[in-house]
């Protein structure tokens, strides 16, 4: 038991900003109250929030542990000690499975989404989150360059619904990931891509993947809905693949990653220019969808993508090291390690279109914080990025240092002074993402709630404010405390429940005999020990229409 | 009849049949390594101290014992069990202060860290590569049922081409379309002049001597007609950094104008899951040190054969592996004078010498667990003979025994 005593308390979810309140935990949940005995925790001049909660970073499985593979340098700089409580690592902007759980929770994150596993490899991925400490973790799985997948669009597209359903439960995943539909599946054929949502060089268009899996998303009332990382990335000019993407969606819930990455005007092979305005003009005016930023931040980083094409471009731009790795009928995987320059005239448009989304926003529940971790920056970087949204001159000052040519291309100098509140950034980095995510139990302090609350000492820096938490609770118990890190116990799988049509089996077992290595009974993670501990939050089906 | 995968080597074959009938497994669709793999497990005693049976608390208690007392314990082996033995073998190093080195394969981890590298999984190269050029490589022999599952033998291939450089005219080689003989130890330099041809750059004519131009330069002629190539690389490759750092700079510079990647073969069934599970927990593939407290890797200044060659281990904790038969001679020799534990599911000339030897259950026959296929793909190892017909006891209970008696 645990009375969290005379903290400012941020709790967007149910309407609380800045009030001085007690917090009560008991038994791992936020209750009303507790008896005079329970352990207190003078908060007074702390700021108390729900725990952070990461709705797009790239933590475990087979392309992170690639990238690790390939940056000796960067773990050989920043090693983590092993103490009584905590296994050794290394870090850098791809840490091990252990320094990933212990930096997430010493930040005061307590859920992370891995956004991208091939669902093949659902084994690694989940044996890595069994090695990474502390957070619970849910994980997406590819589908958007799916060839059993495609085979039903084209055929039958009224049992894609079960074939999704049917993955994610063989996989324990969370949610459906859509990355280049259609363009993943050319790079792997012949360094080829798609352009645009009408090509049909896969066999299906962009456009009918997109528009068949978003509706049985929809249909199956997945608690979060399909996540798109668009056509075109990083493209000049890929602004109108990327609204042309939104209005092929529009009327069913949608979430779009890193739009950051997908907001250049100008010609494609030409210098890309802002359209930023217009991309948050149309979330603004659209409910139904949602976006994380994909901030770039200045500084070492790490591009990982299963849009492997992107990463061949990446190659020729830095003729560093570079990994491809093709997922046979699923998916590939990219990797360049990269560094963000402050004087480089793209990086600072992409570093100030990133500002200009979140500035621009009207709502901060439908446009969250993410770096796309590691390819913005690590998420070691957030707290820096929050101060450049709360601290107007300090986000003058780095402007200033930037690159003039692509600030000129921004809004950023046209009056936009806005600061975000401490109510606005609970919103982007915990109640937004977990209402987003539709994890009731996350991301607020009601009672009933998990009781993943994060304490910070209340800093006019609020870099250094965000950076170290003073305390983290998890669970109820205290992970961090005074800073440092405490208990390290397990963190828990979330993955979705979701029924499907068993019929829908023997129909995938004919389409994959031609189209995997491995036998159909193997696909199916049933291992306890790979899935335990975890909670399955269930989906609500719509219902066809 | 149930499935099981075998593990016998690198393609951890999923669809094996396997059938049960008093207490007698028998397998069908294997190949003959999988068949010996299934067949050879430990008999007699499940733990010995010093060749005296024991039971398993009495070893472990010794096994704990020395390697409580070693200033720098060696953890060697892990490629023959599973991921989940894997995990446990890296946190006993950790909490050791020990070592920790799978052994082989070092240069191609070098080479990724240098350049990186393009690899595809078995479902890719079989539906797609034109060209396939087996390097060094016999899979013939070392991972019997791979052109099978590749479609590479010569009736099922069609179009597709098999070439292969190797030594001499292997096994494999007899499955080819073409065979370009080239010596064991001119891998670099014969990769090299490929780049070369394949850049179209002049080259001097006097590498003649060394390397063999003409067969390289239709081989180049090959490569860059075709749209779509996949390389297999054997341990000769995968164990020298500079050649792999070869083949892997042609990969990428043939990656420009074609789709091209590389496929490492493997002996041990699970030597990937080994180089991923400490690259996880650790952030380096291979010969990681934890005497500082935190993992340091430095292949050249820490593999298992080096250590043991300059006197540098003290004692040596032996998972699933058979060093005394693999390692060079001077290491060996070295590795005989050691105080040695052995925990492995099959008897072996190091758990023979060994001071403490554990005979257990066999990971993916008596015990489920995960295996990472050498493409990377990870799938389910069965439990054909579990409750009851086997050893209770599995590697990765024993190591978890021992850690707790830390």
């Amino acid at each position: 038991m645990l009375r969290i005593a005379g903290g400012s308390v941020y709790d967007p979810a149910n309407g609380i900003a800045g009030e001085v309140r007690d917090v009560c935990v008991q038994d791992g949940k936020i209750v009303a109250d507790v008896p005079a005995h329970a352990r207190r925790i003078d908060a007074r001049g702390m700021v108390v929030m729900p725990g952070g909660v990461d709705i797009h970073a790239h933590i475990a499985g087979p392309a992170v542990n690639a990238a690790r593979k390939l940056l000796p340098e960067e773990h050989r700089g920043d090693v983590l000690e092993r103490t009584a409580i905590a296994r050794a690592g290394s870090g850098g902007t791809v840490p091990s499975t252990f320094a990933t759980g212990y930096r997430y929770a010493l930040l005061g994150y307590t859920t992370v989404v891995e956004a991208a596993t091939p669902p093949l490899a659902a084994r690694h991925t989940l044996a890595e989150l069994r090695d990474t400490p502390v957070i619970d973790a849910l994980f997406l799985v590819l589908m958007g360059n799916n060839l059993p997948l495609f085979e039903l669009i084209r055929s039958e597209p009224a049992r894609v619904r079960e074939a999704i359903a049917w993955w994610l439960q063989a996989t324990g995943g969370y949610g459906v990931k859509l990355v280049n539909p259609g363009g993943v599946e050319m790079w792997k054929r012949g360094n080829a891509n798609v352009t645009s949502l009408d090509d049909d060089g896969p066999g299906v268009t962009p456009r009918q993947v997109i528009e068949t899996i978003a509706t049985a998303v929809h249909e199956l009332g997945l608690p979060h809905p399909v996540h798109v990382h668009c056509n075109n990335l990083g493209v000049s000019g890929n602004w109108r693949t990327t609204l042309d993407t939104l209005r092929t969606l529009e009327g069913r819930r949608a979430h779009l990653a890193h739009l950051q990455f997908h907001a250049y005007g100008g010609r494609p092979g030409g210098r890309p220019r802002s359209r930023a305005p217009e991309l948050a003009d149309h979330l603004n005016s659209h409910p139904e969808l949602s976006a994380d930023v994909g901030q770039v931040m200045f500084g070492p980083a790490t591009t990982m993508t299963a849009d492997a094409p992107v990463s061949a471009v990446l190659r020729e731009i830095t003729h560093g090291r570079w990994v491809n790795a093709d997922t046979e009928a699923e998916t590939g995987c990219g990797i360049v390690p990269f560094t963000y320059r402050e004087r480089n005239y793209v990086h600072a448009l992409q570093w100030g279109i990133g500002l200009e989304l979140f500035l621009l926003s009207r709502d901060p529940w439908r446009l969250v914080l993410s770096t796309d971790h590691p390819n913005g920056g690590s998420f070691l970087s957030y707290p820096r990025l929050i101060r450049l949204l709360m601290d107007r001159d300090f986000r003058n000052e780095q402007i200033g240092r930037v690159n003039a040519k692509a600030i000129k291309r921004t809004v950023l100098l046209d009056d936009l002074d806005r600061e975000y509140t401490l109510e606005e950034i609970a919103i982007i980095t915990r109640a937004g993402p977990a209402r987003l995510l539709g994890l009731q139990d996350k991301g607020h302090l009601g009672v009933g709630a998990d009781a993943d609350i994060t304490i910070y000492d209340d800093r006019d820096d609020r870099e250094a404010m965000f950076a170290a938490p003073r305390y983290v609770i998890k669970d109820g118990s205290p992970v961090v405390e005074d800073g440092e890190l405490r208990a390290a116990g397990p963190g828990r799988l979330l993955r979705v429940g979701a029924e499907h049509d068993p019929s829908i089996e023997p129909t995938l077992e004919a389409l994959f005999e031609d189209r995997y290595s491995v036998r159909f009974s193997s696909y199916p993670v049933r291992e306890p020990w790979l899935l335990e501990p975890s909670r399955t939050v269930a989906a609500q089906p719509q219902g066809a229409p | 009849m149930a499935d099981a995968t075998c593990a016998g080597c690198g393609c951890a074959c999923d669809d094996i049949e396997a059938t049960v009938a008093g207490g007698q497994l028998s397998v069908a669709r294997t190949c003959a390594l999988g068949d010996a793999w299934f067949a050879e497990r430990a008999a007699g005693p499940i733990a010995t101290i010093e060749g005296r049976a024991a039971s398993v608390e009495e070893a472990a208690d010794a096994a704990a014992e020395i390697l409580r007392q070693a200033r720098a314990p060696l953890v060697y082996g892990l490629g023959q069990t599973s991921c989940e033995a894997q995990r446990q073998a890296v946190a006993l190093a950790e909490a050791l202060g020990a070592i920790v080195d799978p052994g082989g394969g070092g240069g191609a981890s070098l080479a990724h860290q240098a350049i990186g590298s393009s690899t595809a999984t078995f479902g890719e190269i079989r539906d797609r590569a034109q060209l396939v050029v087996a390097w060094h490589a016999d899979p013939a022999v070392t991972n019997p049922r791979l052109l099978g599952r590749l479609r590479l033998e010569r009736a099922a291939r069609g179009s597709r081409t098999l070439i292969v450089v190797d030594e001499r005219r292997t096994a494999t080689a007899e499955e080819a379309d073409a065979f370009v003989e080239l010596d064991a130890a001119k891998d670099f330099e014969a990769l090299w002049a490929l780049r070369a041809l394949v850049a179209r750059a002049p080259l001097d004519g006097d590498r003649a001597g060394e390397v063999p131009l003409e067969a390289l330069g239709e081989l180049a002629q090959r490569l860059l007609g075709a749209q779509h190539v996949a390389l297999l690389y054997g341990a000769g490759v995968a164990g020298d950094e500079l050649s792999a750092l070869a083949l892997f700079a042609l990969v990428r510079d043939l990656s420009r104008d074609r789709h091209t990647v590389t496929l490492g073969l493997r002996h041990d069934g699970n030597a990937r899951g080994a180089e991923d599970v400490l690259a996880w927990q650790t952030g380096f593939p291979a010969a990681v040190s934890f005497a500082r407290g935190h993992p340091r890797s430095n292949p050249g200044e820490l593999s298992a054969a080096g250590l043991l060659e300059r006197g540098e281990a003290d004692a040596a904790l032996v998972v699933a592996a058979d060093p005394l038969e693999h390692l060079p001679a001077a290491a060996a020799q070295r590795l005989r004078e050691l105080p040695t534990v052995v925990v492995d599911a099959r008897a072996t000339t190091t758990a023979q010498a060994a001071r403490v030897a554990f005979a257990t259950a066999a990971d993916g026959i008596e015990r489920a667990g995960t295996v990472h296929r050498m493409d990377g793909v990870p799938l389910p190892l069965r439990a054909p003979l579990a409750g009851g017909h086997g050893r209770a006891g599995s590697i990765e209970d024993v190591l978890a025994a021992i850690a707790g008696r830390l």
